[in-house]
């Protein structure tokens, strides 16, 4: 998808979105972050300073919105409702970040969990109100063949029913590491517990993964696809 | 190792176009032997393009970047301090502070709307973030007129930065406020760009680069006065402000820094320098909202 040089406010927000980490340090280096931009702002913004709060979102919402995007779906409703009640959470739990990981990943974390409980709260209102409607995204091809692009809808619908199954941390973990591409130290720094709690989570989440994507019932779609 | 091991590490450098040729090699090869990556790559795939931003949610945006400055008066901004009235009863004191807090809200209330009332709790354990505290609305005061960017003669002139700006008025010296932080003077050249003055902007730009050369936002700015810069028919100093951005490591800003390059070099018909540029962004963004434009320009210049 080609997009025009246009607003510097979605130009900074797709480049933040875009570019989690930055270029390669070299062949050797692992996912070595660079030095935080945004912390100063981030604590200016705990400081209650607005002209700060406003330069930080500039620079961290269009990853936000693009994370909760990955969690809910493009066209789901409640996205512009997931959002803000991210943008409120990130920005009142600035005091308490240490700095331990990256601001970015830190907002986008916020943004993961908010969307996350968000589609909860959804599918509960569903069930119980009956409205029968399927909150499936709608065709977004991006030029792939017709049924590559049903594949991978169904796999991302497959994905997203599993981390409403999952238990809120495995869940976390998953979304993060498989939606957003974050290492294993990244999601460890972010959510504040061990390497090796990471670890945990995401080998019980792959087992589930593979088998929800190898599911009999699958198998039988793509049989129906293709 | 056991794929229930692997931590996908090639994966995720492939995923953001950190890896050289020869890790390319390895990942492909290690995709043939770990069914934990294969999983990775399929869904990091499926979910790429999940999302992209597109150019109408930048009111989207700004809706966001208000609400966060309101979320942060309210979380952390001072409580109105009540002057002592002396040995009143408690209830003309709780009048008072009535009065006064409905003040500030009726003011807040026209801006207020379009935005939600801030959310009950979202957080639980173990993200340990508290609930977001009922923030009154904030008022945004409008910049005092000593205070408001500086009009200027000779806009082309205070866009390229080459000659001295110089105020209409009765004075000609130019008349700077000192600024209160680089945040505040990154906000008010945001303001002056959005509201269509440029040239207010680009000295406001060019203020806070010099005065808060180390800050984030001087950082920032390079890269939207580099944009405007170019947008105004000034490829030569826009491609400096690009460069500027670009000479330090990493950014968030980075892909658009090195986009804005290769527009500038575009608009300046240098060939050669420009193809570098466009290879240069592919090979760190490979996968990125530019990449198309990209590679469709190298193809042209061949």
């Amino acid at each position: 998808m080609t997009v025009e040089f246009g607003s510097v406010i979605v130009g900074l927000s797709m480049a933040t979105a875009a570019n989690r980490e930055g270029p390669a340090q070299g062949p050797s280096a692992v996912l070595a972050p660079p030095k935080d931009d945004l912390l100063e702002l981030a604590r200016a913004a705990a400081l209650g300073q607005e002209n700060a709060a406003r330069t930080l979102m500039t620079a961290v919402a269009g990853g936000m919105l693009r994370s909760v995007r990955k969690v809910l779906g493009a066209h789901h409703p409640d996205v512009d409702d997931a959002m803000q009640d991210a943008v409120i959470a990130f920005v009142s739990a600035l005091r308490e970040f240490r700095g331990d990981c990256h601001v970015a990943h830190f907002a986008n974390r916020v943004a993961v969990f908010t969307a996350m409980a968000v589609r909860r709260r959804s599918q509960t209102r569903a069930r119980f109100t009956d409205l029968g409607a399927s909150l499936a995204e709608q065709e977004d091809l991006h030029g792939a063949s017709p049924l590559a692009g049903a594949l991978a809808k169904r796999r991302r619908e497959l994905v997203r029913a599993l981390l409403d199954d999952l238990s809120e941390p495995i869940a976390e973990a998953v979304a993060l590491h498989f939606l957003l591409g974050y290492s294993v130290e990244e999601i460890a720094a972010a959510s504040s517990v061990p390497v090796n709690t990471v670890w945990s989570r995401l080998r019980l989440g792959k087992q589930r993964l593979r088998k929800a994507l190898t599911d009999e019932r699958f198998a039988e779609e793509l049989g129906g696809l293709q | 190792m056991k794929s229930s091991e692997c931590g996908g590490e090639l994966m995720l450098r492939q995923r953001r176009g950190a890896c050289s040729a020869t890790e390319l090699e390895a990942a492909r090869r290690h995709l043939a032997s770990c069914d934990s990556c294969r999983m990775l790559q399929l869904i990091g795939a499926d979910f790429e393009d999940e999302g992209l931003l597109e150019p109408q949610d930048d009111e989207r945006i700004r809706r966001y970047v208000e609400l966060s400055a309101v979320t942060a008066r309210g979380a952390y901004g001072r409580a109105p301090v009540i002057p002592r009235l002396g040995r009143l009863p408690r209830w003309a004191l709780q009048l008072a502070a009535a009065v006064a807090l409905l003040g500030a809200g009726a003011a807040g209330a026209q801006w207020w709307s379009g935005l939600r009332t801030p959310a009950v709790t979202v957080a639980t354990t173990p993200v340990r973030w508290s609930a977001p505290k009922a923030a009154a609305p904030a008022v945004r005061a409008p910049i005092p007129a000593e205070q408001a960017a500086p009009r200027l003669a000779s806009p082309s002139a205070a866009l390229d930065g080459s000659a001295t700006a110089a105020v209409s008025g009765p004075s000609q010296a130019p008349r700077f406020v000192v600024p209160e932080s680089a945040s505040l003077l990154f906000a008010k050249a945001n303001d002056a760009r959005r509201a269509g003055d440029t040239a207010a902007a680009a000295v406001l730009y060019r203020q806070l680069q010099a005065s808060f050369p180390s800050s984030a936002e001087s950082r920032l700015s390079h890269v939207s006065l580099g944009r405007l810069l170019l947008d105004s028919g000034s490829p030569v100093t826009a491609l400096q402000q690009f460069d500027r951005y670009s000479s330090a490591p990493g950014g968030e800003l980075r892909l658009e820094a090195l986009y804005g390059r290769a527009k500038a070099l575009v608009a300046l018909g240098r060939a050669v320098e420009e193809q570098r540029a466009w290879q240069q962004l592919l090979k760190e963004f490979p996968a990125s909202v530019y990449a198309e434009r990209a590679r469709k320009r190298l193809g042209e210049l061949r």
